[in-house]
């Protein structure tokens, strides 16, 4: 008697759905995905004009790689623009059965001085965003045959506080309760809910000069350097793949080790 | 490119040692470091195991593991445990520190009964065991100058109030505080340490239907309804032990199908209705 084994890294007739190209891992994952042997279909988590355009470089990357994609301009921080561009994507695309959601909006700036606008920007792109574009793929999701994978990319500073931060931290904190309570309400069904908690990224807004005799925050990182958009994908396509089906609830670091250490 | 990070093949080609490394979750890592390209040395206390999955993982990858016989406990079998493996393959890249048994007499044992032979061989087992693997390979590693990955297996019951092993959590949360002080202490070498944190995971596949319904029973406390497969540990190590990690550390990978993430309210709650 064996166990009937999975491969770890292969997304073979998987469709995924990543949202959120306005920093460098979505695209990283998304080609990692399409590398994977999935097909994928791009969204941008706001209207900005670069960042659709991302979304849409994207799409266009991965059907070079011979896999099918799609790409749209998302607002998530409006619920119906969210279900009727997932609905959109269903028709023209498919169902998606991985959703990753990338939506980064990063501020850096003291607490008293953040503005209302700023402050509901940061809540409804990183947290009001993740959840509807969650309750969307949920609903979309008819076969329950076919695991479903949620992973939501996140950062340390939703757990540790960094002066400047505290807005982004709020909304981002956000994510794992989302995280653990659809692990818990949908881990019946054949899905999965975990997130990617990256810590300083190159993009990381505060994160100093790039030198690292100038830059106390980077010697600060066990490794000493920043995090780059390809360390965060490989992440991704495992917790993706069907050999992940027990990795549930988590929100795991990738750091540099810069959570770990006192 | 993301896939070839996952190779373990080379150049030149890794070198794993798993301990525990003859049955269950070890031999399952074992198989997937293989089939990833690495040369591995399984270690048991029991030979008979050994010969079968050394075997097993050969028909499957065409490349005999190594396989010694040894016991974690002693300080100068992990020693030679790592001299034998250099002296077999030339080098050393990745230890998976997986040996580890359960409480001696048996999960459940109270306080009151245990004695300081069972309280020694807990933390001799799952915990010195680690200290003892990790510091032979750390001299190696940092000779070679080419960075390395260990992995340490702890625990659910490492981070839970758990009334039925005493011993066998203190160990393993021991276990777990050392996958991060090592990480913070041989990051500058390149050498990556982090933890794989099982919940409830099956060593073998259940045989019979009475085994079948009993693995059913138990999957039921558990968010995805089921209990975890050895197998299911073989991706993840092969994850922790190649580039594709390189930016993770210290960190600790808790596969346990949703249950610590939960687990303030029985699993289903609420019922379907809403109601209890």
């Amino acid at each position: 008697m064996d166990w009937e084994r999975k491969p770890g890294f292969d997304l073979t007739g998987r469709k995924a759905l990543v949202v959120g190209f306005a920093n460098p891992a979505g695209e990283a994952i998304a080609l990692a995905l399409a590398e994977a042997g999935a097909d994928v279909a791009a969204a941008s988590a706001t209207l900005d004009g670069d960042e659709v355009m991302a979304a849409k470089r994207a799409a266009r990357k991965v059907a070079e790689m011979g896999r099918a994609s799609i790409s749209q301009g998302w607002d998530v921080s409006l619920p119906t623009n969210v279900q009727v561009g997932l609905r959109q994507i269903v028709k023209d695309f498919g169902t998606p059965n991985i959703l990753v959601f990338n939506a980064d909006a990063g501020l850096w700036k003291p607490a008293t001085k953040v503005t209302d606008a700023e402050f509901a920007t940061v809540q409804h792109v990183n947290q009001s965003g993740a959840y509807f574009a969650a309750r969307s793929f949920l609903r979309e999701r008819k076969d329950t045959n076919v695991p479903a994978r949620l992973i939501f990319v996140t950062s340390v500073l939703a757990e540790r506080g960094v002066g400047w931060n505290t807005v982004y931290a709020t909304a981002k904190a956000g994510i794992e309760g989302l995280v653990a309570g659809l692990s818990q309400e949908f881990g019946p069904q054949n899905v999965t809910v975990n997130a990617i908690a990256t810590g300083w990224m190159e993009w990381t807004a505060g994160r100093g000069p790039d030198e690292i005799g100038e830059n106390r925050l980077l010697r600060f990182i066990p490794m000493r350097r920043f995090g780059k958009a390809e360390d965060v994908a490989p992440l991704a396509v495992l917790l993706a793949s069907d050999a992940a089906g027990y990795i549930n609830g988590q929100v795991l670091h990738v750091d540099g080790g810069v959570s770990q250490h006192l | 490119m993301v896939l070839e990070k996952l190779r373990l093949d080379g150049p030149p080609r890794r070198v794993a040692i798993v301990t525990g490394g003859g049955r269950g979750l070890g031999r399952e890592m074992a198989l997937a470091l293989s089939e990833a390209g690495a040369e591995v040395c399984i270690a048991s206390r029991t030979q008979s195991q050994l010969g079968d999955t050394a075997s097993f993982i050969e028909a499957r990858t065409g490349r005999r593991p190594l396989t010694v016989s040894m016991d974690v406990r002693d300080s100068k079998q992990c020693d030679a445990l790592i001299e034998q493996t250099v002296a077999h393959f030339g080098r050393l890249d990745i230890l998976v520190n997986n040996a580890g048994i359960g409480d001696a007499r048996g999960m459940g044992s109270r306080i009151d009964d245990y004695t300081d032979e069972d309280w020694a061989d807990a933390i001799a087992v799952n915990l010195n065991s680690a200290f003892y693997c990790s510091r032979a390979a750390v001299r190696v590693m940092r000779e070679q100058g080419q960075g390395g990955a260990i992995v340490n297996v702890a625990s659910g019951m490492a981070l839970r109030m758990s009334p039925t092993a005493l011993g066998y959590s203190a160990a393993k949360a021991g276990v777990m505080a050392l996958t991060r002080s090592l990480a913070a202490q041989v990051v500058g070498e390149g050498i990556r340490v982090n933890g794989i944190v099982p919940g409830f995971v099956l060593q073998r596949p259940p045989e019979t239907d009475e085994q079948r319904e009993q693995v059913a029973q138990r999957g039921r406390f558990i968010p995805a309804q089921r209990l975890g497969e050895a197998w299911e540990l073989g991706p993840l190590a092969v994850f922790l032990c190649s580039e594709a990690s390189s930016y993770i550390t210290g960190e600790h990978f808790i596969i346990d199908g949703g249950g610590l993430a939960g687990g303030i309210a029985p699993v289903g709650w609420p019922a379907p209705g809403g109601e209890a």
